[in-house]
């Protein structure tokens, strides 16, 4: 089983729309587009732990915090982020960060 | 280093892994390769639509020198040529897929071919050569989505358009709409990831020839997910018409009494709404345009004072997307 977290994505948006589209076309059956999101699942997770090695931090203000159900979600504001060790990435008003338990995978 | 190019090539390599591995699913269900590859183009050509992978604006100016850029990432030219014909659709028994999409560059950008059938047009319709009939069913809106573009053929004969079907076009037979403001008329699905688990379970009929009433489930699904919540049966307005004459006869009062106590009813139902008014706000809160999505490795909490270990993360921030392996962060509360 691999995190579903990443649907919520611009990849995995871009994906469940031209599913979508083919669904309402009739050229695929819903259980056939469960198949590859599922098949997506695998993928992203497997190439985030093994392709990726960008490394970031981040400093704003804690507006809210939640966990639940072993996800956390955070509301920052004024939020600055860096490549590590200094270059300057991008600094946004508020970001939302909802994160999955990362031992339990 | 910008991430831009990373990320992309990263978003690549899933692309290719998942149109790989779910081949054999494809085969195994006996659908045609090419809607496989379909797929493929048309994920891609959202994936450039969506500009998150473009590389920073460094300066406005430089915006401006290079617009021609931008056309360049529009999904059109792709969606083109995507006309399937007779796509084989397994399941379906006489059911036989007629039509597919031509996405028409350069025309208003919304424009619809409603097509319901009467003797005449069915007949006129089978005179047509296929690809006249074809070509005029796609709408296509602003952000180049193909709206309405199945047509089916029933083994009457009869054609059901998706997902545009409305119970009030039978009387015009054919009706080119130049689409105006009142979008509303229309049964417009939009494509969400929750709408896509809801439909499939509506969807479960090999068939896909959508029935008025789940037409009105989801109508009702996306008039929810909107905020437009109608508690009083379908299509009703909830203004109070009946307060304004009384000197109606007695038959009518009585059914006005009981419109009104339903009223009354209503208007106390929301009994907890006072509780709901102080909530408003979380949903506000949690709703913003940048987002990250991620795993967390430790959140520690010292007083007022966070420190955030996150790993393996997709963030999309000012419309651009980053990916990271490991995150810290510093926050106070």
């Amino acid at each position: 089983m691999s995190y579903q977290l990443y649907r919520n994505t611009t990849l995995g948006h871009t994906l469940q729309e031209s599913l979508d589209e083919q669904i309402q076309l009739g050229q695929i059956s819903p259980n056939l587009a469960l198949k590859v999101l599922l098949q997506f699942d695998k993928a992203i997770n497997q190439a985030l732990a093994s392709r990726v090695k960008t490394k970031i931090s981040f400093k704003g203000k804690l507006n809210t915090y939640r966990f639940c159900d072993n996800v956390w979600t955070f509301v920052l504001n004024k939020v600055d982020f860096r490549e590590a060790p200094v270059q300057e990435l991008v600094k946004v008003d508020k970001v939302k960060i909802v994160a999955c338990d990362g031992k339990s995978m | 280093m910008t991430t831009s190019s990373q990320v992309s090539k990263l978003y690549h390599t899933v692309v290719e892994d998942v149109i790989n591995n779910v081949k054999e699913a494809f085969l195994d269900e006996g659908v045609d390769e090419q809607v496989l590859q379909e797929l493929k183009q048309l994920w891609e050509s959202k994936l450039a639509a969506s500009k998150a992978l473009e590389p920073p604006p460094i300066e406005p100016a430089e915006l401006l020198l290079a617009p021609s850029t931008v056309p360049m990432r529009m999904p059109q030219p792709i969606l083109k040529n995507t006309t399937v014909e007779g796509a084989a659709v397994p399941q379906a028994g006489q059911t036989q897929q007629v039509a597919g999409a031509t996405a028409q560059v350069g025309q208003p950008p919304q424009r619809t071919l409603q097509y319901q059938p009467s003797e005449a047009a069915q007949a006129a319709a089978m005179a047509l050569p296929a690809g006249i009939f074809r070509q005029h069913l796609a709408t296509v809106d602003a952000g180049g989505q193909i709206q309405n573009i199945a047509v089916q053929q029933t083994g009457t004969g009869q054609y059901i358009t998706l997902p545009q079907f409305q119970a009030q076009q039978q009387s015009q037979p054919i009706a080119i709409q130049p689409q105006q403001p009142q979008v509303g008329q229309h049964v417009r699905i939009p494509i969400q990831p929750q709408q896509f688990l809801h439909q499939q379970h509506h969807q479960q009929q090999p068939t896909q020839i959508f029935h008025a009433s789940q037409l009105l489930q989801q109508q009702a699904a996306s008039k929810a997910q909107q905020g437009l919540s109608q508690l009083d049966g379908n299509e009703d307005t909830s203004s109070s018409e009946d307060d304004d004459d009384f000197d109606v006869d007695d038959k009518d009062d009585e059914e006005k009494e009981e419109e009104n106590e339903e009223e009354q009813r209503e208007e106390e139902d929301p009994l907890n709404s006072a509780d709901d008014v102080s909530e408003e706000d979380p949903t506000d809160l949690f709703d913003t345009e940048n987002v990250v999505v991620c795993q967390y490795d430790k959140i520690n909490r010292n007083k007022n004072k966070w420190k955030f270990h996150l790993k393996d993360g997709i963030m999309n921030l000012n419309g651009r997307d980053f990916v990271f392996q490991k995150a810290t962060g510093d926050s106070e509360w």
